[in-house]
């Protein structure tokens, strides 16, 4: 099914005609990616009826309001990684920024940028380097949208110290009826972008909340972010050739710890121990597995070096140093550091061993994240168990140890994931510890099979987490009919709050919330 | 092999966006962030890698036909491997045979080559030539020189002109200069004259298989037999294909270099001195085809098991082993002149736009992806662009003379010749 009579008439009138296209060999472009077998599975996935390409916001709220006037659904996407981008209705069409990509501004002075959609951390990272600047980056990989990630969740490699989701300023948001919304400082008359707030009522809430509403309620077309200091040099220094980079910060100013402990509770513990002791840049428990996949150049590498890397590596914690004011602050922190290590019984990694050698790239990720994309490498398709647990540092480990590792050795006697014997999650310290995230990864093959062993795990972790009245995220779209009865019904809120703003059901209509709860 | 073969990379692509983007941590500023050409000036995904892995997997599994468009969608890309080379980094699958074998399954749909291909295809069908030439006039370039003739006598080297050095006179100086200075360097070197033809690049670029392997089994049979060791080409486009795809035809009891492998190797040894100064500052150009597609190929014949393992195992090629230093080394040996690189690189270089059929069928295309590598050229400060490929010659040159350009185009060899 296409678009109704007279609307790709009417978009191609607005953007001109080389912005608009419905042909199949370009659409298919836009109809199939990863996680697919597992969230489409009810939905079935389509080719969208037509992709369009706007140059600015009025573009966008053209679109929209021929949207609504048509009556056919919008997806707006950024780089577009997540399985909420493609179709799961035929008459949808995806608005691609690939032509918003400036970025408007870089402010020194107060340190924050403006970009459009289709900027990449990669890009808006290196040019703020320049200056001194630096920007948290999304695990998803430095070659995500700023944007899109930060409407999703802006969790980023050194989120310990700059903090989780507290890097969007002033935005230009185009709501799901096509009218234009200033939020922010930029809600104020002759205000700048460089407040997250303003004075007055603020909509920043409805903008993400938690975790975003994947494209559910309008697009936002330009948005301030907060950079940071960055005591490196202009560029960001890569040795060596493709597949074998190495990075190579100035070590007065840049230390990455490798640190194992003895079991995962002192790991927890050295966790909070480095948050009270407010050092450190990035802090995060790393899995066997994805510190091997980073290493890995093929598939065939990472499976020859598994099974033995997964018994040496166990209960590490990497800590990313950064001598943010001098290197006097890393000598400091490194004493601190030292102590909480050997109090809690850890001993470090030696510099010059072969687990060094496999984890000696983690400071580049946590700056630049640039490995993170090889976790596919493994299986083919990946995922975390349960989505992501967002909790204190502890109740993260606990979910973890409680219900998501259970589920994980279910999936693992079916032969569908991987084996992984170590119970180390991917956790990660935020706001100095004072938040968390913990993320069992899992990988699995991209088939019927495995796609419905991960669901079925995924969506009875949500039961889990709701049962012992536990905080877990992300639950895509229908899921919030899992987790919303037991939790206030805040799904029933945020289904009313997308009607208020998308009446019509215009704008990526399952999310963040659908209209009626998934079948069986 | 078939586009079957390479169903698991189609499913198991995420679309991590990987493929339009030179590898994060080599990104040093916004504007020269891109790596593929095709996604810069089209926009929409299909004309990336991950793009074009969903046509093929929505072609294979009947969701789609083959049509004019997605022919359009196929060829509209140069072929320069940039999203090879960073989708390796992160997965193990094939974007640029996946590119290749759409061609092919064009062709044999009846939708390829194009049209803006066909005088190019017929002509190397007609006159072993891209270029509507006879062939009798091939080695014209070489009529004033005095050369062994390899059809007659018996040589170490064979200097492998190439279709478009044999025939465009613009740049015939580049196959009589480099001929001349194996020459006083001492190497036994003959060429084939009239005898000589095509590789057979240009087919294999445009899906044509057949007309390729049929050309290239020739060649290489011509080559054993001629008793060389060694093949020396100044076209990076015939050194890409002899290098690594030749050796998936057939036997090859020869080596294939580079002419700037071999001045470099001169160098070295002591053959080849440079006395003279030339002050100049220049950037390098790496061709794609000298580049990361100079790298050799694993000719790999097997399937994806369990955790998609390749049985057997298959080395990947990651751009990294292609001729880099050669030319940078040569260049930095020459007195006086000063080496200033772009931000695109190695094996993350901007194609200059010609390849892949692209300058034939799809010129303006052609000439904005070369603009934006002069604009790169131009960030530099250097005076001249240099490279050693007729292809990024011909397209650079014609975009620095479009836009008005202050650079100066120059092949490596105007340079060594100027020096000694």
């Amino acid at each position: 099914m296409g678009l109704p009579e007279g609307a790709y008439q009417a978009l191609a009138n607005a953007l001109g005609a080389e912005n608009i296209c419905d042909d199949p060999a370009v659409t298919s472009g836009y109809s199939y990616m990863w996680l697919i077998y597992s969230t489409h599975a009810q939905s079935g996935r389509y080719r969208p009826a037509a992709v369009v390409l706007p140059r600015s916001t009025q573009d966008v709220q053209t679109i929209i309001k021929i949207a609504n006037r048509y009556k056919f659904n919008y997806i707006p996407v950024g780089t577009n990684l997540l399985p909420p981008t493609i179709p799961a209705r035929a008459d949808t069409i995806i608005i691609d920024p690939k032509r918003m990509d400036s970025i408007v501004e870089i402010d020194t002075q107060n340190m924050f940028a403006v970009v459009e959609p289709y900027v990449t951390y990669a890009q808006l990272q290196a040019e703020a380097m320049k200056h001194g600047l630096t920007i948290t980056i999304a695990e998803a990989g430095a070659q995500v949208s700023v944007v899109a990630n930060n409407m999703f969740q802006g969790m980023g490699g050194t989120g310990h110290k700059f903090g989780y989701n507290r890097g969007v300023l002033g935005c230009d948001w185009v709501l799901p009826n096509g009218d234009l919304l200033h939020i922010g400082s930029r809600g104020n008359t002759n205000a700048d972008w460089f407040w997250g707030d303003c004075a007055g009522m603020n909509l920043k809430g409805l903008l993400r909340a938690d975790s975003g509403h994947c494209g559910g309620m309008g697009m936002v077309t330009r948005m301030a972010v907060k950079l940071f200091p960055y005591p490196g040099p202009q560029t960001f220094p890569v040795k060596g050739a493709n597949p074998n980079f190495e990075v190579d910060f100035p070590k007065d100013r840049f230390k990455l710890n490798l640190i194992k402990f003895p079991d995962r509770k002192k790991l927890i513990e050295a966790m909070y121990e480095v948050g009270h002791a407010e050092i450190a840049a990035a802090v995060h428990e790393e899995p066997a597995s994805m510190v091997l996949s980073g290493a890995s150049p093929s598939v065939e590498y990472f499976w020859q070096k598994y099974p033995d890397f997964m018994k040496q590596w166990r209960n590490v914690l990497s800590v990313t140093l950064i001598g943010f004011s001098s290197a006097r602050q890393i000598a400091y922190e490194q004493k601190v550091l030292d102590a909480i290590v050997k109090e809690l019984g850890g001993s470090f990694i030696d510099e010059g061993s072969e687990l060094w050698a496999i984890g000696q790239d983690n400071i580049g990720e946590q700056i630049r994240t640039g490995l993170s994309n090889r976790l596919f490498r493994i299986a083919g398709d990946f995922f975390v168990i349960g989505g992501f647990g967002f909790d204190s540092i502890d109740q993260s480990y606990k979910m973890s140890e409680d219900y998501m590792w259970p589920l994980i050795e279910q999936g693992q006697k079916k032969g569908h994931f991987v084996p992984d014997d170590t119970h180390n999650d991917w956790l990660n310290s935020y706001q100095l510890g004072h938040y968390s995230e913990t993320e069992p990864l899992i990988y699995f093959e991209h088939d019927l099979d495995a796609g419905a062993s991960f669901i079925n795990s995924y969506a009875q972790t949500v039961v889990e987490a709701v049962k012992r009245r536990m905080c877990t995220t992300w639950p895509l779209g229908p899921m919030n009919y899992i987790s919303g009865p037991t939790m206030c019904n805040y799904h029933e809120l945020v289904l009313k709050i997308k009607k208020a703003v998308d009446p019509r059901l215009t704008s990526n209509p399952d999310y963040p919330v659908p209209q009626e709860p998934p079948k069986g | 092999m078939s586009l079957e073969k390479y169903r698991w990379d189609l499913v198991n692509c995420e679309r991590c966006s990987m493929c339009k983007w030179v590898h994060p941590w080599s990104i040093k500023s916004k504007e020269r962030a891109r790596i593929c050409p095709s996604m810069q000036k089209y926009k929409y995904d299909a004309y990336s890698a991950q793009g074009r892995f969903d046509l093929a997997r929505a072609l294979l599994e009947g969701e789609v036909e083959m049509t004019d468009k997605a022919a359009e969608v196929i060829y509209t890309c140069t072929l320069c491997g940039g999203c090879d080379v960073t989708c390796k980094f992160t997965r193990d699958m094939e974007p640029l045979e996946v590119l290749h074998e759409l061609r092919a399954l064009a062709v044999a749909k009846g939708k390829g080559p194009l049209p803006g291909h066909m005088p190019a295809v017929d002509s190397i069908r007609q006159n072993d030539n891209p270029w509507l030439q006879p062939r009798s006039r091939r080695g014209h370039w070489a009529r004033k020189m005095k050369v062994k003739d390899l059809t007659k006598d018996k040589a170490e080297v064979l200097y492998f002109a190439g279709c478009t050095y044999s025939y465009n006179a613009n740049l015939q100086e580049v196959a009589r200069s480099t001929l001349r200075i194996l020459q006083n360097a001492g190497v036994d070197v003959g060429i084939l004259g009239s005898s000589e033809s095509c590789c057979a690049s240009p087919a294999l670029k445009v899906g044509m298989v057949d007309m390729f392997r049929e050309h290239a089994s020739r060649n290489i049979k011509l080559f054993n037999d001629l008793g060389v060791k060694t093949v020396v080409t100044s076209c990076a486009g015939c050194y890409g294909v002899l290098r690594s795809q030749y050796p998936g035809v057939g036997k090859m009891n020869f080596e294939v270099k580079h002419s700037v492998e071999y001045f470099d190797q001169l160098l070295r040894e002591g053959k080849l001195t440079f006395t003279k100064e030339v002050p100049l500052t220049v950037t390098w150009h790496d061709p794609c085809h000298l580049g990361r597609g100079g790298e050799p190929q694993d000719i790999w014949d097997g399937v994806r098991v369990k955790w998609g393992l390749s049985e057997p195992p298959r080395e990947r090629n990651f751009g990294a082993k292609g001729i880099f230093d050669a030319p940078r080394n040569v260049l930095k040996a020459i007195p006086g002149l000063k080496l200033a690189e772009m931000e695109r690189i190695r094996e993350f270089s901007w194609c200059c736009g010609a390849g892949g059929g692209v300058r034939s069928a799809f010129p303006e295309f052609a000439l904005e992806t070369a603009r934006e590598r002069i604009e790169e050229a131009e960030s530099t400060g250097a005076e001249a662009l240099v490279t050693s490929c007729p292809w990024c010659e011909s397209n650079l040159g014609d975009s620095i003379n479009a836009i008005g350009s202050p650079l100066k185009m120059l092949s490596l060899v105007e340079l060594v010749n100027k020096a000694i």
